[in-house]
C-alpha cells in the first residue's frame, strides 16, 4: 500500500533526525570513541543526547496523538492541549506539587501524576464552559481564561517557592529538554500505553466526530468514551508538561498535516501523527540547541514559531468559512 | 409489530412536550410524522432511539423499551438521521457512509461492499472520494442519509429507519430520488421507516400511515393518509386555511394554503 510506504519514509525521516541529534551538539566529539567504555563521546551521547532524543520522540509522538484525541472529543480540528488550557492546568498542578508537596519527598512520578490531575481538571472545565459545539471561538475563549488563570498561578507559585525549588516560570511556559536524563525517559515511557489505548479507540473517535447523538445512534456510550479519551490525552499532556514544560502546537499542526495529506480517519491520523510528532520534536530540539549555540533556546519557542503562523492561517480561513 | 406506542407522553421541567401519542407500525410500512414547527416531532424520534425516556405511557420497539437494548445491539436495529450535524473534519463521503456500519464491527471489505451499494442507490458514486467539507448543504444531507441507510442495509433481522426531515435541503429532483431510494429500501430489506416531513405537496404518496402532532404535542390523528390528511385536519393543525388541490383531471395534487384574498375586508 502506498500509504505504508509513506509511513516507512516518515520513520526514516525520524531516524535521520534522531541520528543527527545524537551526532551534533556543543561538545566536539570523536565518534571513533563511541564504543570505548568511559570515553567522553560515550558519556555525552549515552547520558545526555540519547535520553534527550528518546524523550523528544516519545513526547512529540504523544503530544501529537493527544492533540488528535482532544480534537476528536471536542469535534474541533483546531483544539490543541496547550491552546485550550490542558497544558496550563498541568503546569499549575506541577508547580503546586513542587511548592507544597515535594518538601515531604519529591518524586518525578508524583510530579507527573499531579500534572495529569491538573490537565484533566482543565479539560473538563473547558468542556463544561466551552461546550462541544463545532465553534472555535467558545473553546478558545474558555482556553484563554483557563490558561491565564493557570499561568498566573504558576507565577504565584514561583514567588511562594523557596529558592531553587521551582524551575523558572519560563521553563513551564516554553518547555525545555535541557535537563533530561534517563529518569525522565523512564517516566516518559508511560505515554506509550496511553498512545496504544488511544490508537485502539480510533474507530470510536471517527464516530464521536459525527456528534453526540449520532454516535449514540451508532451504538457508542458517548460519555464514558469521551471521558476516557480526555483522560488518556491529559495523561500524555501531564507527563509531558511535568518533564519538559509546555510544548505548544505539536498537537495542533501534526494531526492537521496528516488529515490534509493522508486521511481524516483516525486509524491513519493516530499512527502517522505519532511518527511525525516524534520526528518533529527531535528536529525542533536539535534546532533549538543549534541555532544560537552554545546558548540553548527553549524548545517551546521553536514549536510555537513553527506552529503559531500555521494556526493564524487556519483561523483566518476558518473565519471566512473555509474550514480546513 | 415493529413499534407500538400507547399513550406516550413526555414532560420536561413540568412542561408537556408530547401527550397521548398512540400508534403502531408494522414491518415494511412507512410512517410520516407531520405537524407545525415545535410540535415535538424530533422529540418523538428521540424517544424511539432511546435519547430520552417517555414520562408516561408505554413504548415498545421490537417488543421492548429502547432502554432495554445494549447500545450496539440497538444500533444494529435502529438507525436515525438527525437534522444536519456539522462536520469540520475532511472525511470523504465514502468514509462517512462507512461509519454507518460501525455497529456491526465488520471487516473493511464487507463495509466497502455495502457502502458501494448504498452509493449506487443514492447516485453518490461520483462523490465517493470527495471531502465532506467541499460539499453543499444538500449534498451533505444526502451523505448522512446514505450513512443512516447503510446502517440498516441488508439487515438479517427487522430494522427501523428514523429520518428527521430527509427532504429538507434537497431540490425536487433529489427529493424524488430519495423517495425512490426509500421505496427500494422498503421493498428489498426487512425495514420500517418513520419520516418527519413537512411537505404537503404529495403527502399521500409513499406513506402507509400518517401521524399528526399539534403545536402542543398532542396527537391529532393517526391512520392511513387518505383518512388522516384532510383539509379540516390540516387547517386545524397549522391554524391557517388549507385546501386540497386537484389536477384538471381530478387526481389529487396535495394540499396548499388558501391564497390570500386581495382586497379583503379591512380590520376594524
Amino acid at each position: 500500500m502506498k500509504r505504508w510506504l509513506w509511513f516507512g519514509f516518515l520513520v526514516f525521516v525520524w531516524a535521520l533526525f534522531f541520528v543527527l541529534s545524537l551526532g551534533s551538539g556543543y561538545t566536539e566529539l570523536n565518534f571513533g570513541d563511541i564504543w570505548r567504555q568511559g570515553s567522553l563521546t560515550q558519556t555525552v551521547v549515552g547520558e545526555v543526547r540519547l535520553p534527550r532524543a528518546l524523550l523528544a520522540t516519545l513526547l512529540g509522538g504523544g503530544l501529537a496523538l493527544a492533540g488528535a484525541g482532544i480534537q476528536g472529543v471536542f469535534r474541533n480540528p483546531l483544539a490543541d492541549p496547550a491552546l485550550i488550557g490542558i497544558s496550563g492546568g498541568a503546569a499549575l498542578f506541577a508547580a503546586i506539587y513542587i511548592v507544597f508537596v515535594s518538601q515531604m519527598g519529591f518524586s518525578l512520578l508524583g510530579l507527573s501524576g499531579s500534572a495529569f490531575l491538573g490537565g484533566s481538571i482543565a479539560t473538563l472545565l473547558v468542556l463544561v464552559i466551552g461546550g462541544r459545539q463545532p465553534d472555535l471561538s467558545t473553546i478558545l475563549l474558555a482556553g484563554i481564561a483557563i490558561n491565564a488563570i493557570c499561568l498566573a498561578g504558576v507565577g504565584l507559585m514561583s514567588y511562594l517557592a523557596p529558592d531553587q525549588t521551582l524551575r523558572s516560570v519560563s521553563f513551564w511556559a516554553l518547555g525545555s529538554f535541557n535537563h533530561v536524563g534517563w529518569t525522565e525517559v523512564a517516566v516518559g515511557l508511560l505515554v506509550i500505553p496511553a498512545m496504544l489505548r488511544l490508537m485502539s479507540l480510533s474507530s470510536v473517535l471517527d464516530v464521536l466526530i459525527l456528534g453526540d447523538r449520532e454516535a449514540a445512534h451508532l451504538g457508542i456510550s458517548v460519555v464514558p468514551r469521551r471521558i476516557e479519551v480526555i483522560l488518556w490525552s491529559a495523561l500524555i499532556t501531564g507527563i509531558s508538561v511535568s518533564l519538559v514544560g509546555i510544548i505548544a502546537f505539536v498537537g495542533l499542526i501534526v494531526p492537521h498535516l496528516v488529515r490534509m495529506t493522508f486521511s481524516a480517519k483516525h486509524v491513519v491520523v493516530l499512527p502517522f501523527s505519532a511518527i511525525i510528532g516524534g520526528g518533529l520534536l527531535v528536529a525542533a530540539d536539535l534546532f533549538s540547541r543549534s541555532l544560537l549555540a552554545p546558548v540553548e533556546l527553549p524548545v517551546g519557542i521553536v514549536t510555537t514559531l513553527l506552529g503559531a503562523p500555521v494556526f493564524v492561517i487556519l483561523v483566518a480561513r476558518w473565519s471566512k468559512g473555509l474550514w480546513l | 409489530m415493529i413499534l407500538v406506542l400507547d399513550q406516550v407522553g413526555l414532560d420536561i421541567n413540568g412542561r408537556s412536550i408530547l401527550k397521548g401519542v398512540t400508534l403502531e407500525l408494522g414491518l415494511g410500512q412507512h410512517l410520516a410524522v407531520m405537524g407545525p414547527n415545535g410540535a415535538g416531532k424530533s422529540t418523538l424520534l428521540g424517544l424511539i432511539t432511546g435519547d430520552a425516556e417517555a414520562s408516561s405511557g408505554c413504548l415498545a420497539v421490537f417488543g421492548k423499551p429502547p432502554s432495554a437494548f445494549q447500545p450496539l445491539e440497538r444500533a444494529q436495529r435502529i438507525s436515525a438521521l438527525s437534522q444536519s450535524s456539522e462536520l469540520r473534519f475532511p472525511f470523504t463521503v465514502e468514509e462517512v457512509i462507512g461509519l454507518g456500519r460501525y455497529p456491526f464491527q465488520a471487516k473493511p471489505a464487507s463495509v466497502a461492499r455495502i457502502v458501494r451499494e448504498v452509493m449506487d442507490a443514492l447516485q453518490l458514486n461520483a462523490f465517493a472520494q470527495r471531502s465532506m467539507l467541499s460539499l453543499s448543504g444538500g449534498e451533505r444531507q444526502r451523505v448522512h442519509l446514505a450513512r443512516a441507510v447503510a446502517q440498516i442495509w441488508s439487515s438479517p433481522v427487522p430494522a427501523l429507519l428514523l429520518l428527521d426531515e430527509p427532504f429538507a435541503a434537497l431540490d425536487i429532483a433529489h427529493q424524488v430520488g430519495v423517495r425512490r431510494l426509500l421505496a427500494q429500501v422498503l421493498a428489498d430489506h426487512p425495514v420500517s421507516i418513520i419520516s418527519v416531513v413537512h411537505d404537503l405537496g404529495q403527502p399521500t404518496q409513499g406513506y402507509d400511515q400518517v401521524c399528526l402532532l399539534t403545536e402542543q404535542g398532542d396527537q391529532l390523528a393517526f391512520g392511513s393518509p387518505s383518512a388522516v390528511l384532510t383539509p379540516a385536519h390540516l387547517s386545524e393543525l397549522y391554524g391557517i386555511t388549507i385546501s386540497e388541490m386537484r389536477y384538471a383531471d381530478g387526481t389529487p395534487a396535495g394540499f396548499g394554503a388558501a391564497p390570500a384574498v386581495p382586497n379583503a375586508e379591512p380590520f376594524t
